[in-house]
């Protein structure tokens, strides 16, 4: 059933990457995840590196295209959109990257970087570099900035750039991945304060995906953990963190420098066993297993699916399957 | 600031205002831009290799360009012929002051004066080696974008097929090419008097010697062909890298078709690197074009081709011919050694990192 | 302040100013900065881009090089033999000596800080043989000990493992193992998780606890991760714009900072276990470094700013306990 507002469905999105040099080693990227988005929602991804989350961002976008697997977008199946409907949807569902340094063209001039979106999607605005001009200071940047370079910016000016590339085009969809994770603290909640101000403003979506968990509670409605290319656990954000399910879940809230002391320091650790397992040679059964301090003799045998535990929360984990 | 520098800045700065001047706001919107250019300039300013090379690469134009028509002496008259009792005397080493009405630098065995060839081949070594390059540089972008960016299978087949031509030594297969290339070209020549001229008045030579303008270009063309599969792996290389670099995920994101990634995002990128590679090959396609010619592959007698005069100096070396030697050798030498030098230069004006650290020790501005 | 070390004192630095001569102007990167650390405590400096925590860090050990210049300064630290010196005053080849051995750092990226074509063994074994007198083989026996103390699985393998065939969590290790091995004084780190996991992270930061304990070694942590602060330091000094704004103990620090920067950064910063509605960033950018004139460097974008902020230098104000606070508004005339 579709529920009414619901903006982007994903259903067992498979990304597998060969191994090179190998015919049989497949890479599970992303291996089999299903989560829906709603319109004016911000759905948090959270993970470590070789989660997947960041293959995740892109391939919902099409940025990379799926192995197997389908994409919804207002209903309607963009899986295998070719030309100018795929183009239409690019415009409805941009993205930002992460580093700032180099997702803008160096010998573009700013305005010439920004022009793009609307020539390309041939944007109805009567006089583009006033229109451009104008936006600017909805990212906080000012006229002065339009016919420099990107080296002559600070990192915060940049990212401030690729935001607004993403939102001239109109969309109502942005994935953003780590926007500020290479930036300063105070230009960081600068940034993420303009994030939420537009999203309300223009009622949009996000996927915003992070290692930060403090900055992904701040942005987020709902929080999906990944562990190994697959979701282990799905709530909202204030659940997440008061009543986390998945012992991954525990763990990574566990490790999460918090900024108090008085709480860092009477807070126990949760043992933290190993390495993170490389994505190539996954483990039997449940993918967490060899880590987990509650591992169950079921967990090593078969993989757990992501089943609903209370309203709204859903986790994968044998510990919480009803008999 | 050096004074290079200022006259530079000079003229960077009277282009600006003359281009505001036409259209009132082009300094505002371009000012970073002619702020880069002349960051450009200052770099390349600084560095004396880079002056020096600048100078004899000057100097190698000016005569390129102008040597036909300043040398005195004609090319294709043999004073020998004209006059007989020369012969014993030839060829007649330099005389400085105590000739008669020989030339004071000296004649080949011909009779004719050794430094007006030399002038007039400046043409022939410029007008090779940058057609040579140009059109190697141009191929090999054109393969090495296609093969870098989409990878796979067509990558694949590029670049096997590239490699197996670079298996090739080069000298040997520009050999074989020139070789057999030169009877179809003859035979074109002679049927194309329109193309016959042209090709005549690019290298400043006589449209009647047909077949010596088909020696020419089947050198030439010879080169092109072993000279472009290093440009499609410096290309390729280049693209790699810049491939993963943000703003071209970016450009896919934004829907862009591959034809604008390539030329907006990609070329811009990979040109720097490029330039570079073609200025240091200007003077390797000079040396390799006269060496051919020395072999007697390219053009033969009357054509002052600095290659071919040096070899027909070979039969009276060392003391009836040095100075031909030394005059035509040197002239290459000086090609050459400008191009590197120019070349060496840009690398260190193209790289970031050396334009940052200068940037901060100067201080660069457009004043409107 | 007293100039001599105390006691239980490791490093004292005094009145540190670093600048760079740049055609561009003079960057004031460090301007009158001091730091103390005693014996096994783990101090934290913490300041953003711009801040002059990283400068100021490398002065401490003179590693300021042209067109930079440690312009004035003190900075006094007690050797194993009890001796105190002057690092700023110290001929290089003694300062050469004391690092790496005394006093050891752990830079930001492993990857960078190992050489791909020399393997663990190698380089934990190479900074021994560098300051003591023992054979390639005892040294490389010692680098197994040390990298089981900072817990690599397996250290009599790993040791003759290339930094390429290592994880990011254990190259890092590997660099902190050839840190602590000839047991230092003080470890100087910065930033040494930034490009870790979480989960890693706090692995390595328990782990550099620990080994301070273990090895009676002081830690001088190098961030801008308020979270990590809170969890690993005892003491926190707050740089802005190359001068400390604010320093004291860590629980102090974060229940009642003084400095208007210190408060509005506290602000900035998520707590993911704390419920809130909007986080307050501070309106403006980092100063401008370049030809600074005198003032509080936060003054243009401090609410709270007077007129005397922007004209002369913040006082020196004591809070008692340890908390000193560089600000006009706690300037009681």
């Amino acid at each position: 059933m579709i529920v009414v507002s619901e903006l982007l469905r994903a259903e067992n999105l498979k990304k597998y990457f060969r191994v090179r040099g190998s015919l049989f080693k497949t890479l599970k990227a992303v291996d089999g995840v299903s989560f829906s988005i709603r319109e004016g929602e911000t759905l948090g991804l959270v993970g470590e590196s070789g989660c997947g989350k960041s293959t995740l961002g892109r391939v919902v976008i099409r940025l990379i295209e799926p192995t197997s697997g389908r994409i919804f977008f207002r209903g309607k199946d963009v899986t295998s959109l070719r030309g100018s409907e795929l183009k239409g949807f690019r415009r409805e569902a941009q993205i930002v990257f992460q580093d700032p340094n180099t997702s803008l063209n160096p010998r573009m001039t700013i305005l010439e970087t920004l022009m793009e979106p609307i020539l390309e999607h041939k944007i109805p605005v009567g006089d583009p570099e006033g229109f451009i001009t104008d936006q600017l200071t909805r990212v906080g940047l000012g006229k002065e900035h339009l016919h420099r370079y990107p080296h002559e910016l600070s990192g915060g000016q940049r990212q401030r750039v690729a935001i607004l590339r993403a939102l001239l085009p109109n969309p109502s969809f942005i994935v953003l991945d780590e926007p500020t994770s290479s930036l300063d603290v105070s230009v960081q909640t600068q940034i993420l304060n303009i994030l939420k101000d537009i999203q309300s403003e223009r009622k949009l979506s996000y996927l915003f995906i992070s290692h930060d968990m403090g900055v992904v509670k701040y942005m987020s409605h709902r929080i999906a953990v990944m562990y190994l290319g697959s979701i282990v656990e799905l709530a909202p954000s204030d659940t997440l963190f008061e009543n986390p399910l998945h012992p991954y879940t525990k763990l990574l809230l566990s490790a999460v420098p918090v900024p108090d002391p008085k709480f860092a320091r009477s807070r126990k650790r949760l043992e933290i066993k190993g390495e993170p397992p490389s994505p190539i040679d996954l483990p039997p059964g449940c993918k967490f297993h060899p880590r987990c301090p509650f591992v169950m003799e079921k967990c090593r045998l078969e993989r757990p699916q992501l089943m609903e535990v209370e309203k709204d929360h859903y986790v994968a984990c044998w510990l919480y399957a009803k008999a | 600031m050096n004074p290079l520098y200022q006259v530079g800045s000079w003229l960077v700065d009277a282009y600006a205002k003359l281009r505001d001047k036409l259209s009132p706001g082009w300094l505002e919107r371009n000012r970073s831009r002619l702020v880069e250019t002349k960051l450009s300039i200052y770099v390349f300013t600084t560095s004396k290799i880079g002056v020096t090379g600048l100078v004899l690469v000057i100097v190698t134009l000016f005569l390129a360009i102008f040597g036909p028509v300043i040398a005195w002496e004609p090319y294709d008259v043999y004073p020998v012929l004209l006059n007989p009792d020369l012969a014993g005397k030839l060829p007649h080493p330099p005389c400085l002051g105590s000739c008669e009405e020989l030339p004071a630098a000296g004649t080949d065995h011909y009779g004719r004066d050794v430094l007006s060839l030399v002038v007039r081949g400046f043409r022939i070594s410029l007008v090779m080696s940058v057609i040579i390059v140009v059109t190697s540089a141009i191929i090999g972008v054109l393969l090495g974008l296609v093969s870098g960016y989409f990878g796979g299978v067509v990558d694949e087949v590029i670049m096997r097929f590239t490699d197996m031509m670079l298996a090739f030594p080069g000298l040997v297969l520009a050999i074989a090419f020139s070789l057999t290339l030169r009877p179809a070209l003859r035979d074109f020549m002679m049927t194309n008097p329109v193309f016959t001229h042209a090709v005549a008045y690019i290298f400043a030579l006589n449209p009647e010697d047909a077949p010596n303008l088909a020696n020419l270009l089947s050198v030439f063309l010879a080169l092109i062909i072993v000279w472009w599969p290093p440009y499609t792996r410096v290309v390729r290389g280049s693209v790699l890298t810049v491939r993963e670099q943000g703003f071209i995920e970016a450009a896919r994101a934004l829907g862009l078709s591959v034809r604008k990634i390539l030329l907006r995002h990609l070329l811009p990128n990979i040109i720097s690197p490029l330039l570079v590679m073609v200025t240091f090959d200007f003077a390797t396609a000079t040396l390799s074009s006269a060496a051919l010619s020395f072999l007697g592959l390219g053009p033969q007698p009357p054509v002052p081709d600095l290659g071919l005069v040096i070899s027909q100096a070979g039969q009276f070396f060392p003391e009836r011919s040095w100075w031909i030697v030394v005059e035509a050798g040197t002239a290459l030498l000086l090609i050459s050694l400008g191009w590197n030098l120019v070349g060496d230069a840009l690398r260190d004006v193209f790289d970031p990192r050396t334009r940052r650290s200068i940037e901060l020790r100067a201080k660069i501005e457009v004043r409107p | 302040m007293s100039t001599e070390l105390g006691e239980k004192q490791v490093l004292a630095a005094r009145d540190v100013t670093v600048r760079f001569y740049t055609y561009a102007g003079v960057v004031h990167a460090v301007s009158e900065a001091y730091l103390d650390v005693y014996e096994g405590e783990s101090v934290a400096l913490v300041g953003e881009t711009g801040s002059g925590k990283s400068v100021f860090t490398r002065a401490l050990t003179g590693l300021i090089e042209s067109p930079g210049r440690i312009e004035s300064g003190r900075v006094y630290f007690r050797r194993r033999d009890g001796r105190v010196v002057d690092m700023l005053k110290l001929p290089a080849d003694e300062l050469r000596r004391i690092r790496g051995d005394e006093i050891s750092y752990v830079f930001q990226d492993p990857s960078s800080a190992l050489d791909p074509l020399y393997t663990a063994g190698d380089h934990i074994a190479e900074t021994i043989i560098e300051h003591r007198a023992v054979s390639k083989r005892e040294a490389l026996r010692e680098a197994v000990r040390l990298l089981r103390d900072v817990m690599i699985p397996n250290p009599e393998t790993r040791v003759k493992s290339y930094p390429h065939e290592l994880s990011g969590g254990m190259r890092q290790r590997v660099v902190i193992a050839t840190a602590i091995a000839n047991k230092p004084r003080l470890l100087i780190a910065d930033e040494p998780t930034t490009n870790l996991d979480v989960t890693v992270q706090a692995q390595i930061l328990d782990l550099l606890k620990e080994l301070g304990k273990k090895y009676g070694m002081s830690l001088l942590l190098i961030t801008h991760n308020l979270g990590i602060v809170a969890e690993t330091a005892d003491r926190v000094y707050v740089m802005y714009g190359g001068r400390i704004a604010e320093t004291a103990d860590v629980f102090t620090l974060f229940e009642s900072p003084q400095h208007p920067y210190t408060r509005l950064l506290l602000n900035c910063v998520p707590n993911p276990m704390r419920k809130f509605e909007r986080l307050e960033s501070i309106p403006g950018t980092v100063p401008n470094l370049i030809d600074m004139k005198p003032g509080c460097p936060f003054a243009p974008r401090c609410p709270h700013a007077l007129d005397v902020c922007s004209k002369e230098n913040p006082p020196r104000v004591e809070l008692g306990g340890n908390h000193v606070v560089h600000c006009w508004l706690h300037w009681k005339r």
